[in-house]
């Protein structure tokens, strides 16, 4: 019987082990990609103080921006963060944990001045809300008085931070410490598809409208968007070939982009957080009517998402010239949008889509080129955007600077790597989805780039720039949108007809 | 989804912890239990084919319920295996199947796209999985992990496309002996399949017949 249970038992141990292996990868695989990350953006329970007051203006946010230094908060925003503003958003952008707070400001019936809102860290489920009161108390009398201070020095917030949903009470103390570099028109901080990660806790899907939407309160002047084309040739905002439930949610969702019509797309599918699949039309009418950003970066998966891209981005090209054409400047948006050319194969899309467009007398779009820097000169393109892994390039991009192009690297999200790029590339603009991390790196590190003296096209004109009378102001205009061509040293008509 | 991951945990531990009941089982073979005894019978291997038939109930919700107007989520899964039945305890097999998953129909408004109307959907999937599965006592637990290719047709505006999704799955099940015969034995089984790259999860209950093609002493 020994020697029985002894041959039973080698097998059935080796069996055991096996057994239990298969099944948890087994249960590993379901569970792998099994939703997204929990986000949770924290509220307060009553409406907070916002709802009782008056909401500052535009013109007043800018008041805020500035570098400034915690005296009180340090565990949570670091030693010093950068404060920018958006449309009814006060940014505070910190390169701890990439974390930010987007803040409301309202003018309170006691004449004091809050900023309200919740902190993230994208990268961990981590958030709470945050309650500022601002100091000192003739600038907030000014404020209340419909007024803009003359200048932000001086300017102090004060107030708390929490956990979750749990009010506020660990004390959190900033001062206004220097100006800001200049930034607006001049660097890009481009939010990777669009603001987030897909495994970030920002509680948006990555190439959504919503996360366009976020990425302009959270320290991006520039979006990265993906393109592909539905069946019927619909270009929409997706990153991958196929439906993967990493992106998208939905019993009925299954197959390629390229198999589905739009109708099929929105009707089976829903990004990972609940939002639409945008087209590009949508989500370019997003960033123009309901942000601030400043430049998008179309990067053209496929080459049948050319020629309907292209359409629908001279569309708003002109109507943002005509816009900007009339004698109100107060209606003035500059947006500057590129085209980008991926692979070969898309760059005889975009030959043949500019001969589609010359021969329906239509301009042909300012394009970047990813791959090879010289294709940036010969194709007459505006910018270069090589892959990070290649090296800060520093010789190219100071080649192509020359030539009035700019470099826009992708994607870095690393403190060092950010650092490193920014001292020794100094490019015009980093894609990265860590916007806050990288906009406070650009202000500690950077050198605000030069504009190449109207030869550098898609460079966004100065966008919603502050009054003179707050700082900071950007220190040099810049061309409208469309722009010229670039300089083209080849003697070639890269563009066409452009603009 | 999540329900079926339940399911599927539970299914997956039953059946990690069997072999150690499988070694418990073995002196009380010796001892003379006919049930668990009578492998010893037969002959020591065998090349098993089998074929099943069930319904099916995949988890899920469509991704717009503004649009949604109705869901069938009950199908059918008809599948066949190959097996060898070994003299030890685990037996590696193959399986390849089709699930008929659900249909459903929604009303889409006009948009983007054009008119609106009625948009209906069809889900099935193709399973190809290796696995392994155990005889303790009466019941047969096995697992897979394999490919799916998760089809789906959609018919909007009186057209007709198809689309397909390579993904990986993983499966779990438990069969019970009710029936045996010379080399034929019937089952009834139940199953639960995961497909994490298309987010379906299915369960299904069903009929196995198993016969032994060919064996071996």
């Amino acid at each position: 019987m020994n020697s029985r249970l002894a041959s039973l038992a080698v097998p059935a141990c080796s069996t055991l082990l096996l057994t239990l292996g298969l099944a948890a990868s087994a249960g590993l695989t379901m569970q792998g990609c099994e939703s997204a990350p929990d986000a949770h953006i924290p509220g307060f329970s009553d409406g907070g103080l916002l709802r009782e007051g008056r909401p500052l203006s535009r013109e007043q946010l800018y008041a805020f921006e500035g570098g400034f230094d915690l005296t009180e908060g340090s565990d949570l925003l670091g030693d010093d963060l950068s404060i920018r503003t958006t449309i009814g958003t006060v940014s505070l952008l910190t390169d701890k944990e990439a974390g930010f707070a987007a803040l409301g400001a309202a003018c309170l019936p006691d004449d004091r001045v809050v900023l309200e809102g919740y902190w993230q860290y994208p990268t961990r489920a981590e958030s709470g809300l945050v309650r500022l009161f601002v100091g000192p108390e003739d600038v907030a009398h000014q404020l209340c008085m419909g007024q803009t201070p003359a200048a932000a020095a001086g300017l102090e917030l004060t107030g708390s931070y929490g956990e979750d949903d749990d009010f506020p009470r660990v004390p959190l103390a900033l001062h206004w410490a220097r100006e800001l570099k200049p930034w607006r028109g001049r660097f890009f901080t481009v939010a990777h598809h669009g603001a987030c990660e897909a495994t970030d806790h920002c509680g948006v899907s990555q190439n959504s409208v919503e996360s366009i939407r976020l990425s302009d309160r959270i320290g991006s002047n520039a979006v990265e968007i993906d393109v592909r084309a539905t069946r019927d040739g619909i270009p929409v905002l997706f990153h991958d070939p196929g439906l993967s439930s990493a992106l998208v949610r939905g019993l009925f969702c299954n197959g390629k982009i390229s198999q589905l019509s739009l109708a099929e797309l929105r009707g089976n599918c829903a990004l990972r957080y609940g939002e639409t699949i945008p087209t590009v039309a949508e989500a370019l009418a997003a960033v123009v009517d309901s942000t601030e950003i400043e430049g998008v970066y179309l990067d053209v998966k496929v080459p049948e998402a050319m020629l309907p891209t292209t359409r629908i981005v001279n569309q708003v090209l002109s109507d943002l010239e005509r816009r900007n054409s009339n004698d109100d400047p107060s209606d003035d948006r500059h947006v500057g949008i590129v085209v980008a050319i991926v692979s070969d194969e898309n760059l005889q899309a975009w030959h043949s889509t500019k001969a589609a467009l010359q021969a329906e007398g239509l301009s042909v779009p300012p394009c970047l080129v990813e791959y090879d820097p010289d294709l940036v000169l010969s194709e007459g393109c505006v910018a270069w955007g090589p892959t990070w892994t290649g090296g800060p390039q520093t010789s190219e991009v100071e080649r192509l600077r020359q030539a009035g192009a700019m470099t826009v690297f992708w994607t870095i999200n690393q403190t060092d790597f950010i650092d490193q790029y920014l001292k020794r590339s100094m490019p015009n603009g980093i894609i990265s989805a860590r916007a806050a991390l990288l906009f406070h790196r650009y202000q500690k590190y950077g050198t605000p780039p030069e504009l190449a003296g109207g030869a550098m096209p898609a460079v966004p004109a100065v966008s919603g720039a502050p009054p003179e009378s707050a700082a900071p102001a950007p220190e040099a205009p810049a061309p409208a949108v469309p722009a010229p061509e670039a300089p083209d040293p080849g003697g070639a008509d890269p563009n066409g007809a452009q603009p | 989804m999540r329900a079926g991951l339940v399911a599927y945990r539970g299914v997956a531990l039953v059946f990690a912890l069997a072999p150690s009941l499988a070694a418990q089982e073995a002196p009380v073979a010796e001892s003379g239990n006919a049930a668990a005894g009578a492998r010893e019978h037969e002959p020591t291997s065998s090349l098993e084919l089998s074929a099943a038939l069930g319904p099916s109930l995949v988890f899920g919700e469509p991704a717009n319920p503004a649009f949604s107007e109705s869901v069938g989520r009950v199908g059918v899964e008809l599948a066949g295996a190959i097996a060898y039945r070994s003299s030890y305890f685990v037996d590696p097999r193959l399986e390849v199947g089709y699930a008929w998953l659900a249909h459903g129909r929604s009303e889409l408004p006009s948009g983007p796209w054009g008119d609106g109307g009625a948009l209906k959907q069809q889900l099935g999937t193709w399973l190809i999985s290796p696995g392994i599965s155990a005889d303790i006592w009466r019941f047969r637990p096995r697992i897979g992990i394999g490919l799916s290719i998760v089809s789906q047709s959609n018919d909007f505006a009186g057209q007709t496309h198809s689309s397909t999704q390579l993904s990986l799955l993983s499966q779990a099940g438990l069969g019970f002996q009710v029936f045996e015969a010379d080399s034929l034995r019937i089952d009834a089984d139940a199953r639960i399949v995961g497909i994490p790259g298309a987010d379906l999860t299915f369960m299904s209950v069903g009929i196995v017949g198993r016969w032994d093609a060919v064996s071996f002493r």
